[in-house]
C-alpha cells in the first residue's frame, strides 16, 4: 500500500516514543503537542514537538496550544524543510476516540493523535482526519511496524 | 503597501498551494479584505458564518494582536492594528481539545 494513500501514513520511531514518553510523564493531565512531516513527504511523521498546555480549563480535560508556540515551531519547520501536518494530544484515563469537543475543534487537513493514558500507564494511540462535509473523523492507518521504547512508554 | 501574509498547510488548498501570499492594505482589516478578494474560497475557513468573527489566531511579526474586549469579557484580534510595508501577519489555527466534561 503506498504510503501517499489518503488515510496511510507512517512514524518515525524517534517521534512515537517522544509521544509516548510525553504523555505517559504528563499523566495525569492531558499533554500536547505538535507532529511535523518532511514537505516532500506530507504522511509522514518524521518529528515530534512537546508543546505547553496553556488551556484556562481543567489540564486534566483540555489542552490549548498556545498560537506563539505553534509560530515559533512553525517558523522552524519553515527554515528546515518541514510541514506542521498534525498534533497529538494524550486522554488520561479515557479511551483514545476523539470527542465531541476535538470535533469541534478540528480542521481538515491535520492529523489528530491521541494517546489514551490509563493509571499512568500508556494503553493505546490512534489517529483521525477531520472531514467538515461529514462533521466527522476517519481513522487513519500507519504503515510498518512502530517499536516502542519500553523505558519510555 | 504589501505585506506578507503566512498560510496554514490545510489552507493552501485555497491559495493554490503558496505558503506565503501578499495582499495590500494599512490596517489588519484591510489586508483581510484584500485577501478575501484575492482568495474567497478562504472566506469559510478564515469567519464564523454566522458571527463573521475571525476563527483564527493572526499574529503581526511574531506579536498576538489580540486586545480585551470588555463588555464580552473575552479576547478578540484587533483588526484597526496598522501595518507597514513588509510586515508579516501570520494565520495560526485554533490547536484545542479533550475529553468529555465531567
Amino acid at each position: 500500500m503506498p504510503s501517499t494513500q489518503k488515510n496511510c501514513w507512517t512514524i518515525e520511531n524517534q517521534a512515537w516514543n517522544r509521544i509516548l514518553g510525553h504523555t505517559v510523564a504528563g499523566y495525569p493531565k492531558e499533554v500536547c503537542g505538535i507532529l511535523l512531516c518532511p514537505c516532500e513527504k506530507p504522511q509522514h511523521i518524521a518529528r515530534a514537538h512537546p508543546t505547553k498546555n496553556t488551556t484556562f480549563e481543567d489540564p486534566a480535560r483540555r489542552y490549548l496550544i498556545d498560537p506563539l508556540e505553534f509560530l515559533e515551531v512553525d517558523n522552524w519547520a519553515e527554515q528546515n524543510e518541514f510541514d506542521i501536518c498534525g498534533f497529538y494530544h494524550s486522554h488520561p484515563d479515557h479511551p483514545c476516540a476523539p470527542s465531541e469537543h476535538d470535533r469541534e475543534l478540528a480542521w481538515e487537513g491535520y492529523l489528530y493523535l491521541i494517546v489514551s493514558v490509563k493509571g499512568g500507564v500508556f494503553d493505546e494511540g490512534r489517529a483521525w482526519t477531520y472531514d467538515p462535509d461529514k462533521n466527522q473523523f476517519t481513522e487513519v492507518i500507519f504503515q510498518g511496524k512502530v517499536e516502542i521504547d519500553n523505558t519510555t512508554a | 503597501m504589501s505585506i506578507f501574509i503566512k498560510i496554514p498547510s490545510p489552507l493552501r488548498g485555497f491559495t493554490n498551494g503558496l505558503k506565503t501570499v501578499e495582499a495590500e492594505g494599512a490596517t489588519v482589516s484591510e489586508i483581510l479584505q484584500d485577501l478575501d478578494h484575492r482568495y474567497p474560497a478562504l472566506r469559510e475557513r478564515l469567519y464564523d458564518q454566522k458571527t463573521r468573527r475571525p476563527l483564527i489566531n493572526i499574529y503581526l511579526n511574531n506579536e498576538d494582536i489580540r486586545t480585551l474586549n470588555k463588555a464580552e469579557g473575552r479576547y478578540e484580534i484587533d483588526l484597526n492594528t496598522s501595518v507597514k510595508d513588509g510586515d508579516q501577519l501570520s494565520i495560526i489555527p485554533p490547536i484545542a481539545g479533550g475529553i468529555r466534561r465531567r
